[in-house]
């Protein structure tokens, strides 16, 4: 987990034995995503795209990325068979860059002209490098292919599991009993003489012990038999043309298909589109997720969106004309248990100091040790997690100072003036403050949720850990974000925090 | 933090650092910001412009790699395809929806599949072989075609400004 090596790229084989593998994996990634194609569905003009990447794109262009002939998302077919070369490529890629790595070093160590032979390779490499056991786009970004990951279990490969669900090991090698095997093939072994008499009851008997075995049979693969067999199949949406359709019976619509239909017409035709794209990859995808699971993915799309926009002022200004629809009421209010929604609320009403220190040149090249971070986030990204800038030592020492300095006064002494007065109605935090005594960080976690990255469930959120020590030390009584702003509780009445910036 | 464009981004990091074509580098400015590059691009050899580095800054959209990033020099750049202020004029940087110059073929424009590595190929290219059916800096356009050597001179200048020599 400590270099880019870690993330699964063609690249890695370039300085093996198996440099050639590199075009491989190459051709083996989709030309949108760059990573390994994840359910591929093949264009009518013959050009495979992930489902998604392909359903996106076309949503968006209605052509194909790859010779821009026009196509429909309705007219792209799975391409079965090269899904299975991705899986089958993937899960042999940690065993084999295991190896080549294993050549690398060897024959560096040992300075032998590189004359090494693949053959070489003894039972403990294998073991070792199956041990890292399936690997899933995501859990290889995590697995470090290097030598020094642990074996947790080592466990052997089927190398065609999921053909044989309801294989049943046969006993090939014949018994030496003396006995005879049933000429219909049921398998049952008996004396010359009980032949006759079984061949009559042959046939029931097979029925009936099938009867008795096939439950447990079943219940041995369960887990992936399930998976399709959860209700009916999933039916595929339709696109909607939005153009003719008014806002109220769009607003149904979407409600009937069960995604939040609120805000304005803009709105909900990217939210449309996002879900239309999501579902229907999702029925493509042979491990279909629940539709929770879908709706919190559309969440978290759109909530990135609005939060991206927030961060970077400076982009969407640069580039106006793709910048669709990201206002912070993007965010649907479908899981109100998460508290993912409240800090972008609060962002709005929270003009952040970042902004300046993004995009201030640093040659990123001089800055090696950065990466970890930049991985961190991108798997953090790929699990789904709401994740917001680290702030760095950079940020740090170009905080403004004087805001700090003029905001704890000015903090204490609205403070006191409100003293005992709960709930303050322009939504200030002071009287929290002050009951903390010392503008200590845990009551102002509203004020300054929207930095947080940490704790989405609320747990500690006035300090982002990745501060150094000695600035959450007792020695700062006030955290530098925490200028009073409106508290989250109030972003959605969109009365109250104005007055206190 | 957008996933998906993020996710490429990280992944076009990762292959530009590993196996850099030659003459270019390219990567986030900041940890905190996949979405804004800095790229270094030498001048081609054999062209005015061998010895320069040319730096540029590449913004990406969020719905990267649905649109294409915008790219600007941060140094001047006397080329015909290359505005005064810096912003390149490139037909792979336009979205292929529009077309504001009316001349560019829909397959030479931005796509999905294209990357930064073949946009810095192309601006290369660019830099060694200007188009002048579509210049962006009028005065350079002019030069290059009528008086090239005066321009070859204005560009070697340049490069040796910037050079500190």
């Amino acid at each position: 987990m400590n270099s880019a090596q870690d993330v699964p790229d063609s690249t890695d084989w370039l300085h093996t034995p198996l440099k050639e593998f590199a075009q491989l994996e190459t051709a083996l990634h989709c030309q949108i995503c760059k990573e390994f194609y994840d359910t591929p569905m093949i264009t009518s003009c013959s050009h495979t795209f992930c489902s998604r990447c392909i359903r996106t794109s076309l949503s968006a262009d209605g052509r194909c990325p790859a010779c821009r002939t026009a196509d429909q998302a309705s007219k792209l077919r799975k391409n079965s068979a090269l899904q299975e070369v991705v899986a089958t490529f993937m899960s042999a890629r940690p065993a084999a860059i295991c190896v080549a790595r294993r050549e690398v070093e060897q024959a560096t160590q040992k300075a032998r002209p590189g004359k090494r032979k693949r053959a070489v390779l003894d039972l403990d490499d294998l073991e070792q490098a199956q041990g890292e056991g399936r690997t899933t786009r995501s859990k290889s970004r995590r697995t470090a292919a290097s030598e020094t990951s642990t074996v947790d279990a080592i466990e052997v490969e089927d190398s065609d599991e999921g053909a044989d669900e309801t294989y049943e090991p046969e006993i090939e090698r014949v018994p030496d009993d003396g006995l005879l095997e049933c000429p219909l093939g049921c398998g049952k072994r008996m004396k010359i003489e009980q032949v006759e008499p079984h061949l009559d009851r042959c046939e029931d008997e097979k029925q009936s012990e099938k009867r008795e075995k096939h439950p447990a049979q079943v219940n041995g693969y369960l887990p992936k038999v399930t998976s399709r067999q959860n209700g009916p199949p999933r039916e595929r949406l339709a696109e909607l043309n939005y153009s003719l359709l008014k806002e109220l019976p769009m607003r149904k619509k979407l409600e009937e298909i069960g995604i939040p239909g609120w805000g304005s017409k803009q709105l909900m035709i990217k939210r449309h589109t996002e879900w239309v794209n999501l579902w229907n990859a999702d029925c493509d995808s042979d491990h279909p997720r629940s539709k929770r699971e879908l709706l919190q993915d559309l969440e978290t799309r759109l909530i990135a969106d609005a939060r991206r926009k927030k961060s970077n002022p400076a982009m969407v200004s640069s580039s106006p004309k793709d910048q669709p629809i990201e206002e912070t009421a993007a965010l649907p209010p479908m899981n109100s248990h998460e508290d993912s929604n409240h800090p972008v609320d609060d962002d709005t009403s929270n003009p952040t100091p970042q902004s300046a220190t993004d995009t201030q040149p640093a040659p990123y090249a001089e800055r090696p040790e950065a990466l970890p971070s930049i991985r961190e986030k991108v798997e953090a990204a790929n699990a789904g997690k709401q994740i917001e800038p680290v702030m760095n030592q950079g940020f740090i020492s170009q905080q403004p100072q004087p805001d700090i300095t003029i905001t704890i006064p000015a903090a204490a002494a609205s403070g006191a003036l409100n003293d005992q007065e709960v709930p303050v109605p322009q939504g200030s935090e002071n009287p929290a403050l002050l009951s903390q005594g010392h503008f200590g960080h845990p009551k102002q976690d509203k004020v300054v949720g929207n930095r947080d990255e940490h704790s989405p469930s609320g747990g500690r959120r006035g300090t982002p850990c990745e501060l150094p020590a000695h600035l959450h030390g007792d020695s700062r009584k006030m955290p530098m974000f925490a200028v009073p702003s409106r508290p989250v509780s109030d972003s959605e009445t969109g009365g109250g925090g104005g007055a206190v910036q | 933090m957008n996933s998906v464009a993020s996710k490429r981004l990280f992944q076009e990091y990762k292959h530009l650092t590993t196996d850099p074509p030659d003459g270019i580098t390219a990567g986030p400015v900041n940890e905190d910001d996949l979405f804004v590059w800095e790229a270094m691009i030498l001048g081609p050899e054999g062209t005015p412009y061998e010895g320069g580095v040319f730096p540029a800054e590449l913004k990406f959209p969020k719905d990267y790699p649905l649109m294409p990033p915008t790219m600007r020099f941060l140094g001047s750049v006397w080329h015909p395809n290359v505005y005064p202020n810096g912003v390149v004029c490139i037909s792979i940087l336009h979205a292929p929806g529009d077309d504001p110059n009316h001349y560019e073929q829909a397959s030479e424009r931005w796509s999905p599949i294209q990357s930064v590595e073949k946009i810095l190929i192309s601006v290369m290219s660019m830099i060694a072989e200007p188009n002048d059916e579509s210049p962006a800096n009028v005065d350079a356009a002019r030069m290059w075609r009528e008086r090239r050597p005066e321009f070859e001179k204005r560009v070697r200048a340049d490069v040796r400004r910037s050079l500190g020599l």
